[in-house]
């Protein structure tokens, strides 16, 4: 009974956190709710983030203040034509006095890392972080260094159409969970942030907020996320939505099974944000775009409207 | 294109695979992409093939072989094979298999193969066994990849037709028992199918559908209740509508192939309920009668024949076809005698009982009518009596042709003109009881046919063109074909400058000096002073009489009267029909015309049975008329008795089209209320046909209890959902319930409350958390059901329809709302 009790109570208390992360979020980037639903989303569901946007949208904010308000350790990277893997990765350097190699990690040795502009950064660069992203591992000459579990990704990209960039591979695409535009503030949230940004200096930091969760909270609710129940209509649902992307003449490229798996994830994730017990095809349906426009291959420029079409095509169990 | 699809339409779909489309298409992906349970199959192969099997014994009609046994063993084997195979591939293989060109492959085949053989061989099946056996190849493709339900479907569907088909063409007890075990295999079937479509059977409702057509529905209910009409109506109607499709013999559209029926058909059904039911058939009955038949027959069945106490004159024939037994009584019918005297005695009250046979026909007549059938042809008039005296030319002797295989009798007259010739007329007689050997034919007879009959001498030729059978009497039920040659009067005047010839033979033109010459002169030439050709004034004499004379046959002139025809011409202007056909007779004497008076038959077509498509001659039809010599040995049928008509020639096809929707007009003004009470019900049930179903649903949402949360929700919005699509505002098949949910709120009544998030999370939970299987009926859930039943839609226009859809048209899936707002 006790036992119950303290469950009860650790469950209330990480509901509580969850609001604050998600009030912090709201503060940071004004007017988003969505966009943050689905970043949180992103977060417990144990999924990379792929936030793809005009400059100065608040892309690197949002991501700032996400590793801040998670308490784990931040790191970022600015991509640019001439990083090279090992930027990323780490390196292994010639200890003189201990005449051993030694390795120094990389930015990837971190809980939340931020890779800015990831498609400035060359393909093979881009690669690097493959293994990292999928794994929660890096191996340099043979030898295996573990990430942290919780290690998330936040990677933004400027859209294609702009000058300098290296279109992300369909590889390196499926091993994000979601892809997720910012867009303009409405007039009234600008309005807010300028009167709000009045008095403040230019040196105040998002990753001045005191982290809300722990390492350890975080781990326990992705692993209450990934618990969340789902009926078997559902599945079969989802294993339709996935069939039918397969099938369909104006995607080259369907969801594969890795992403039918991060697509229950992030509905479990959606469900468990709503404070549901369970899923429902809302849950499917809500996070549907963000994760499928990340990895259906399709000659259009926006996916969303061939993703409501998809939705609206195969029939919804009852 | 399912119209409400218009906001979500692919712009195209491949072609790969056309049944996952379609099952997208029409919503059906859960049920109609997934293989059923193997249970489902099973039922829906037991049915199938008890199907099959019911089509099969019937199609034997009993006579089953030993090679049926490995036959069905290897059927069988290859239905279980190719059913086991489709399980074991993956569901996207399975589907991609285009079975649909194999069902369409062997419905055609089997369809091309029985016709080859009708044309290869000449043996043929009646069309209807033809399109059966290929409805059962079609079965038998479908009961082996019926691997998903709407398949299985389509299985229970051919089967019940061709278990249908079989029950009604043999009640044999096989096929009887095959029926049942199709039906328990059925029922089985559905039962396990509801159990298991329930829980996607509101994502089957919520497909898209063509929308009933109104006007169709308008159209039916008018046609509907017309086509029963004409299918049960009267005579002339199902008639003229008959002949559409291919024949098994009633109809009298011969088919060759068809099985036997009643009519033209092969064989003849035996009337042993009702005597009309024996159509002019050429297959004779073998009455046990003590009057003598026509044939001959050893009947070597293991009673002792019976033997008519009479003999007359027989054929021998063949043993088959097989005999018929008939218990039948006949009537004895008088007949006309050897003179004719127009002066006669009152009818006496008393009528002649026929018999106790069950009809009082003395013959059937298959053929157009109204025909005159001649019995006795007078020539000599001595101003009372009529007495045939034409000399007994000598006939050259008639000569058996066989034409087609049947030996016909040409009688040896003289041919008219080809152009003279009206029509070619073909009847079939099928005496019932006419005391005489003199067969009753129409004028111009050509040729005589009897089955069986190949000898000329069994028909000895008479004067004024008739044939007699050389025996004491016209055989009974044996029908008797005649080709006469129907003479055109105006045709044959254009060659003749207006005039008929007369006969060489005096007779023909005497009539008695004296009185009655003078005044029936008079008549005649006052009567035909406006007409200038021998057809005028043929025409005149007629119409004067069927105009100014009245029909009556129990008008006798009095006794004192010198001639009855002057009394009746003069003073008492009505009489009897042998009275109009003397008048006739005489006035065109006195105007120079050949006539003779004859005594027959009448074939009237007001007995014309449509659906039996022959003529009953009454005892009552016994008549009297007129004919008139057109030159070459030709005469021609005048009728000056009003009532009666003479046969004219066939109707053109835009004739026969005016006449049936004449005849299709006539009728529904005759049953004018009845038309009416269909129309106004076929009316009601089209347009209440909605409400009449939803009103089912309610009672059964209302009366039979759920036993889950989960159904008592799903039964509820499968309701709502039923309700709504009168609005065009049922679920889509991507829309979630509480997407639908939201969504309908606008089209509700303003009465109604729309479900708050409470409730609408209550449904969720109902539906889909993963105990909702056994998730009790609770309050929370009956209240909510409660409040979803209450949603009752405003019935709207048209427009105000297409406004709704329209705004309703992104499914709301990236709407997450107003939750989890932080402050």
């Amino acid at each position: 009974m006790a036992t119950t009790q303290t469950t009860f109570d650790r469950a209330a208390d990480l509901r509580t956190s969850i609001d604050q992360l998600r009030a912090w979020l709201n503060r940071v980037l004004r007017g988003k709710a969505e966009v943050i639903e689905h970043v949180l989303t992103c977060l417990l569901g144990r999924g990379h983030l792929l936030l793809e946007d005009r400059p100065g949208l608040g892309k690197t904010t949002l991501a700032k203040g996400l590793a801040a308000t998670c308490g784990g350790r931040f790191a970022r990277v600015q991509c640019t034509p001439d990083l090279l893997p090992s930027d990323i990765t780490g390196f292994n350097i010639f200890n003189q006095k201990s005449h051993e190699f030694e390795f120094r990690r990389g930015p990837v040795f971190s809980d939340v890392l931020l890779a800015d502009e990831i498609n400035r950064a060359t393909p093979r660069t881009q690669s690097a972080l493959l293994e990292a992203m999928a794994e929660r591992q890096v191996t340099l000459d043979t030898v295996c260094y573990r990430l942290s579990d919780e290690f998330f990704v936040i990677a933004t990209q400027n859209p294609l159409d702009q000058h300098g960039t290296y279109p992300l591979p369909e590889a390196q695409l499926d091993r994000f969970a979601m892809k997720l535009s910012i867009g303009y503030p409405d007039r009234e949230d600008e309005l807010g942030l300028l009167q709000s940004s009045i008095g403040e200096s230019d040196t105040a930091d998002v990753t001045a907020q005191e982290p809300v969760l722990s390492l350890v909270e975080l781990r326990h609710l992705q692993e209450q996320v990934a618990a969340v129940p789902i009926s078997r209509p559902l599945l079969e649902y989802l294993t339709d939505l996935a069939r039918f992307t397969r099938k369909h003449p104006h995607i080259s490229l369907g969801v594969s099974p890795r992403g039918l798996l991060t697509w229950m994830r992030m509905a479990q994730g959606w469900a468990f944000l709503d404070g549901r017990d369970f899923v429902t095809p809302d849950d499917i349906q809500s996070v549907a775009i963000p994760v499928l426009s990340v990895r259906l291959g399709t000659d259009h420029d926006d996916p969303a409207p061939l993703i409501r079409e998809i939705l609206a095509e195969v029939p919804v169990p009852c | 294109m399912p119209p409400a699809e218009h906001h979500t339409k692919p712009q195209a779909i491949s072609s790969s695979s056309t049944e996952t489309l379609w099952a997208h298409r029409s919503g059906r992906t859960s049920t109609a992409l997934h293989k059923t349970s193997v249970a489902l199959q099973s039922l829906s192969i037991a049915a199938g093939l008890a199907a099959l099997a019911a089509l099969r014994l019937a199609d034997l009609d009993g006579a089953i072989s030993a090679w049926e046994i490995p036959g069905w063993v290897a059927v069988i084997a290859l239905v279980a094979g190719v059913a086991a195979g489709l399980r074991r591939l993956p569901d996207h293989v399975s589907y991609e298999i285009p079975i649909l060109p194999v069902l369409v492959a062997l419905f055609l085949g089997a369809l091309m193969v029985e016709t080859g053989i009708r044309v290869l061989f000449g043996i043929g099946q009646p069309f209807e066994w033809i399109v059966m056996r290929s409805l059962g190849w079609l079965a038998l493709g479908m009961t082996a990849t019926a691997v998903t339900v709407p398949r299985q479907r389509g299985v229970l569907g051919v089967g019940l037709f061709l278990v249908v088909f079989a029950l009604t063409t043999h009640f044999l007890p096989d096929v009887q028992i095959c029926g049942s075990l199709f039906l328990a295999a059925s029922i089985g079937w559905l039962v396990i199918a509801h159990a298991e479509l329930l829980p996607s059977q509101l994502s089957r409702q919520a497909k898209s559908r063509q929308p009933f057509p109104r006007w169709l529905g308008v159209a039916l209910a008018i046609v509907f209740p017309l086509l029963c009409l004409v299918a049960t109506g009267e005579r002339h109607l199902a008639h003229g509508l008959s002949g559409w499709i291919p024949s098994s013999g009633g109809s009298g559209d011969y088919d060759p192939y068809s099985r036997g029926g009643i009519g033209d058909g092969d064989q003849l059904v035996a009337g042993t309920e009702n005597i009309q039911s024996f159509g002019a058939l050429d297959d004779a009955p073998f009455i046990p009668d003590h009057r003598p038949s026509l044939y001959d027959l050893f009947d070597d069945t293991y009673n002792e024949p019976v033997r008519n106490e009479k003999q007359d004159r027989a054929i021998s024939i063949r043993q088959d076809p097989a005999n018929r037994q008939v218990e039948r009584h006949l009537a004895e019918t008088q007949q006309a005698a050897r003179q004719f005297s127009t002066a006669r005695q009152s009818r006496t009250a008393e009528q002649k009982a026929v018999g106790s046979i069950p009809s009082h026909a003395l013959l059937h007549v298959a053929g157009r009518v109204p025909l005159h059938l001649r019995l006795e042809v007078y020539d000599r008039f001595d101003g009372v009596n009529w007495t045939p005296e034409a000399e007994f030319e000598s006939l050259p002797a008639p000569k058996i042709e066989t034409v087609h295989g049947k030996p016909w009798l040409q009688v040896s007259l003289r041919h008219p003109r080809e152009a003279e010739v009206a029509a070619t007329e073909t009847h079939a007689l099928k005496i019932v009881s006419l005391d005489t050997a003199r067969i009753p034919s129409p004028v111009g007879l050509r040729a005589v046919h009897v089955d069986q009959i190949d000898r000329a001498d069994f028909f000895q030729p008479l004067p004024a063109g008739q044939l007699a059978f050389q025996r004491e009497r016209l055989p009974e039920l044996v029908p008797i074909h005649l080709v006469s040659e129907l003479i055109d009067g105006r045709r044959v005047l254009e060659r003749h400058r207006d005039r008929f010839s007369v006969t060489d033979n005096r007779l023909h033109r005497d009539y008695p000096v004296g009185e009655l010459s003078r005044e029936v002169r008079q008549l005649a030439f006052d009567w035909t002073k406006d007409a200038h050709d021998s057809h005028a004034q043929i025409e005149a004499i007629v119409r004067r009489l069927r105009s100014e004379y009245v029909l009556d046959n129990d008008a006798v002139p009095p006794a004192d009267v010198a001639s009855p025809v002057l009394h009746f011409l003069a003073t008492s202007r009505r009489g009897p029909d042998y009275q109009f056909a003397t008048s006739a007779a005489v006035l065109l004497r006195t105007l120079g015309f050949s006539t003779r008076f004859v005594t027959g038959l009448y074939a009237s077509p007001e007995r014309y049975d449509a659906r039996r498509r022959h003529t009953e001659v009454l005892p009552a039809d016994v008549h009297a008329w007129v004919e008139v010599y057109v030159g070459e040995g030709q005469w021609l049928t005048i009728e000056p008795t009003p009532g009666y008509e003479v046969l004219g020639p066939p109707p053109t096809f835009l004739g026969w089209i005016g006449a049936t929707a004449l005849a299709i007009g006539k009728a529904i003004l005759e049953a004018w209320p009845l038309v009416l009470l269909a129309v106004a019900i076929g009316a009601i049930v089209v347009r209440l046909r909605r409400s009449m179903a939803m009103w089912f649903r309610q009672t059964w949402w209302m009366i039979v209890p759920p036993k889950t949360a989960a159904e008592a929700i799903r039964r509820t919005l499968v309701l709502v959902d039923w309700r709504a699509r009168r609005v065009d505002l049922q679920r889509r098949p991507g829309e979630t319930p509480t997407q639908w949910l939201v969504r309908i709120r606008q089209g509700l009544d303003s009465v109604v409350e729309g479900l708050d998030p409470r409730q609408l999370a209550i449904i969720q939970r109902a539906l889909y958390a993963p105990t909702a299987k056994l998730n009790p009926v609770d309050d929370d859930v009956r209240a909510v059901c409660q409040a979803i039943a209450r949603y009752r839609f405003a019935r709207v226009g048209r427009t105000t329809r297409e406004n709704l859809s329209s705004k309703g048209l992104l499914p709301a899936v990236l709407v997450p709302g107003n939750r989890r707002m932080a402050t």
